[in-house]
């Protein structure tokens, strides 16, 4: 069985999703409302020809470094989902092409950080290097679940 | 599924529900024939369809109905409860047909022998039918071919599509210039036009809704051993059919309230002095772009003593703070979070869900809720709807370089703070505050509740945008500046979104840029203010224009006083050593609740029982200590001598001779509330 997979980078680490899943792909650029007090990973939202898209950070998802200044618009490339009629934009440093990829992912090892055990859902052996494909559907799941209450004001 | 089917369910279902207004109006009216006539007629044109169809079932149980339909028209059978009640029974097992064919495209299988029975037996002394042919063709004229029916999923894709077109119209505007001012106008112009036929296309009278509602009042009634009677006033008020839709359960869980919490049982109502039948009324009107509907009962009014116990019980409020609520918070209590009165679960309300989720759904889409109560004579709850949701005016604000936009609806006014303006902004520790015509708004600083540092930019000139909120109350935003007033096309939140509880939607704006609605009700909670109510300020000029009935009493030396009977709703005589000192205010226990106290400025009170005239402005009540009641003055006159506010007294007015003072009951009561100040020692109780 071959899969095929979008593979895009996030801080050097190999990445990626079934082609299936994504709706688009498009470069930075856009400008970007901020949404104050969401989660963190939550860096704005984006009008893509009309319709709202939230604009979500791969990078700060995974817990992980975030190079990037807080901006106004959406400074990197970003692969677009949907799901259950609503748009998402996530932000990556670079996206790669579309890989074959025979038989089937390999199991999640446990040594990974929280950050990035709570994204993979398996593991493919690729050109010498490991590809992580990432679980979208329960990444947005995550963001809308979330706990209820607010986070305190600020001071 | 077969188009005529389709057309048949989608016909017979709108008769029926047209078939459950006439027969609530037909139990009050036995013997109008007209009326008779009519559901006559609508249930023979289903029975005709159903032959037709190859609908036996259904058929049957048609056919036995108009049996006993057609024994009423004859005038050989009496209307009674009972058989209006079998009627509607019924009509339930036809309803319950029809659904079942609607989804499964067959009858459902069902055993209609019991009803039928009881349908011939009330129709006992039937004879043969009689001839219903004219009455079948003037069923048929109804058909009107004036009218076109059109997929709601169809009006839904023109109106995201007009929504579209405005959005693309707004973004063409700035460039409405040179050769292309003519051709843009025109199209702003068409694009204007065909928004309002498109919203006017989707408009449906608030009647359609209420269709059902007499016979849940009926069944509730006959349920509850009450009796009661629904009024219903601006059914054909127009609105918007999703906001139609969206207002459903809200509506008819208050009148589930109304009839189960409110109205009284028919003795209990007797021994009151009202009329054994109780009445519920509902209204609707169009007042400033928005649909007001009002829910109102003539029952016993809010128990704001149970609704004070059970919130204190359930650790809603703390018990100190329950004794100092005014009867107008105490009511708002009953829109908190999972508040329910009830004492036990009726099969009519009562289940711990209310009010709360009725405001919830109603600010949701933009709406408020408010609740009005006097003890015994009843409550009335009013709700404000926007006419539309898809395409809303907006007040579009900036704030720490971001733009929100606020619903024109919520918005009240909005106020510049320039430097050296009349405007400014006080402050109590970190809470801030405007002081606007007497009434102290509470203010909140977007940068505060969105967690940016508030330091860190501060605006040269900023504006204060008052917004209203649920229950009356208005609050104020400080931003840094207002970037325009625009429609705005509203889309639904991402869901990632909704818990933040601080928007209500978001909107594409002329220029592409995408903004954040602002929900008010939200912000007002996560910034944990209280929304400022409806001053209570003295407006002198009103006051002594009424020209009202006062009390003339005497106070401490000097002239009488007199104090409007508006004012006034009792006099008691106190026990002085019951008084307790709480906070720097006097306060004594009185019925449910406590009364602060202040003697009338100049008042010794020495005595240890004391008359006290127990004062109320609006929910606010106080006591004020006096010494002895003179006497009724039919009409107190103009104030002829003002005096500054703050003294206690309005200014000196002609009664009976001579002059008196004006009581400034508002003022006081104010002041008893807010305890004695050291800086007015001329106050001593």
């Amino acid at each position: 069985m071959t899969t095929r997979i979008l593979s895009f980078k996030v801080a050097g680490q190999l990445c990626g999703i079934p082609v299936q899943d994504v709706h688009d792909v498009i470069r930075g650029g856009q400008r970007m409302t901020a949404v104050p007090r969401a989660a963190p990973a939550i860096i704005g939202i984006l009008n893509l020809r009309g319709r709202i898209a939230l604009a979500v950070s791969l990078r700060r998802y995974l817990e992980l470094a975030d190079t990037g200044r807080p901006s106004n618009s959406l400074t990197t490339m970003s692969l677009v989902i949907e799901n259950a009629g609503n748009l998402y934009c996530l932000a990556v440093d670079s996206v790669g092409e579309v890989l074959s990829l025979e038989g089937k992912a390999g199991p999640v090892p446990p040594v990974l950080d929280a950050g990035w055990r709570k994204a993979v859902s398996g593991v493919w052996p690729c050109d010498g290097a490991l590809l992580a494909q990432l679980d979208v559907r329960g990444m947005i799941d995550a963001l809308c679940a979330g706990p209820d209450e607010q986070m305190p004001a600020g001071k | 599924m077969d188009e005529l089917l389709q057309e048949f369910l989608t016909d017979t279902t709108e008769k029926l529900n047209a078939l459950d207004l006439d027969l609530v109006r037909l139990e009050k009216n036995p013997n109008d024939a007209e009326l008779i006539g009519r559901i006559f007629r609508l249930v023979h044109t289903v029975k005709g369809n159903c032959g037709f169809l190859g609908l036996p079932r259904l058929e049957n149980v048609t056919h036995h109905a108009e049996g006993v339909l057609s024994q009423y028209r004859a005038g050989t059978v009496q209307v009674t409860t009972d058989s209006v009640s079998l009627i509607l029974q019924s009509l339930d097992r036809i309803k319950g047909i029809v659904g079942g064919i609607a989804q499964t495209g067959v009858e459902p299988a069902g055993d209609d022998r019991v009803l039928i029975g009881l349908l011939d037996a009330e129709a006992a002394s039937r004879r043969q039918l009689p001839e219903v042919a004219n009455a079948f063709s003037a069923a048929m004229d109804d058909l009107s071919a004036k009218s076109l029916r059109i997929g709601v999923d169809t009006l839904e894709d023109m109106m995201t599509l007009m929504g579209e077109l405005v959005l693309a119209r707004n973004q063409l505007l700035p460039h409405m210039r040179g050769e292309l001012h003519q051709p843009l106008q025109r199209l702003d112009k068409t694009v204007s036009a065909l928004q309002q036929s498109m919203l006017k296309a989707r408009m449906q009278p608030v009647g359609n809704l209420w269709g059902k509602l007499p016979r849940l009042v009926r069944d509730m009634a006959i349920d509850l051993g009450k009796k009661i009677r629904l009024d219903m006033q601006g059914g054909t008020t127009e609105i918007d059919r999703q906001v139609l839709e969206l207002i459903r359960d809200p509506l008819t869980h208050l009148l589930r309230n109304a009839a189960d919490h409110g109205i009284e049982k028919p003795a209990a109502r007797v021994t009151k002095g009202k009329p054994p039948e109780g009445a519920i009324t509902l209204s609707a009107r169009h007042e400033g772009g928005q649909v007001v509907i009002d829910v109102s009962d003539d029952g016993r009014g809010l128990d704001e003593a149970a609704i004070l116990q059970k919130a204190v019980e359930s650790g809603l409020v703390p018990a100190a703070r329950g004794r100092s609520m005014t009867a107008a918070q105490v009511q708002q209590l009953v829109f908190a979070p999972g508040f329910s009165t009830a004492a036990e679960v009726t099969a009519v309300s009562g289940r711990g869900v209310g009010m709360d989720v009725v405001r919830a759904n109603i600010e949701k889409i933009g709406g408020t809720v408010d609740l009005s109560s006097a003890a015994g004579r009843g409550a009335t709850v009013t709700m404000r709807i926007p006419l539309t949701l898809a395409i809303i005016p907006a007040l579009v604000v900036k704030t720490d370089g971001e733009r929100y936009a606020i619903p024109r609806n919520a918005v009240r006014e909005v106020v510049a703070l320039k430097r050296g303006g009349v405007h400014k902004i006080l402050r109590i520790d970190r809470a801030k505050f405007l002081s606007l015509r007497g009434q102290m708004v509470p203010l909140v600083s977007l940068q505060a509740v969105f967690g940016a540092d508030e330091l860190a930019a501060k605006a040269l000139n900023p504006y204060v945008v008052i917004l209203h909120v649920g229950g009356g109350g208005v609050f104020g935003i400080i931003c840094d500046g207002i970037a325009n007033a625009e429609e705005i096309v509203v889309k639904p939140l991402s869901p990632a979104l909704l818990r933040l509880r601080l928007f209500s939607g978001n909107a594409v704006l002329g220029d592409g840029g995408v903004v954040l609605i602002l929900d008010p009700s939200g912000i007002a909670r996560a910034a944990n203010i209280e929304p400022a109510q409806k001053p209570a300020a003295p407006d002198i000029a009103a006051i002594a224009e009424r020209r009202n009935p006062a009390l003339l009493f005497r106070a401490g030396a000097g002239a009488d006083r007199a104090v409007p009977l508006e004012y006034l709703s009792r006099i008691e005589r106190i026990d002085m050593t019951t008084v307790e000192n709480a906070g720097g205010r006097q306060l004594i226990a009185y019925r449910d609740g406590l009364l602060p106290l202040i003697a009338y400025p100049g008042c010794a009170a020495g005595g240890r029982r004391q008359p006290v005239l127990v004062i109320r402005d609006g929910d606010a009540q106080a006591g004020v200590i006096f010494d002895s009641v003179l006497g009724v003055v039919d009409a107190l006159p103009d104030v002829a001598l003002k005096q500054e506010t703050g003294s206690g007294s309005l200014g000196s007015a002609l009664a009976a001779g001579h002059a008196v003072d004006v009581m400034d009951a508002p003022w006081l009561i104010r002041r008893a509330r807010e305890g004695l100040r050291h800086d007015h020692p001329d106050i001593v109780v």
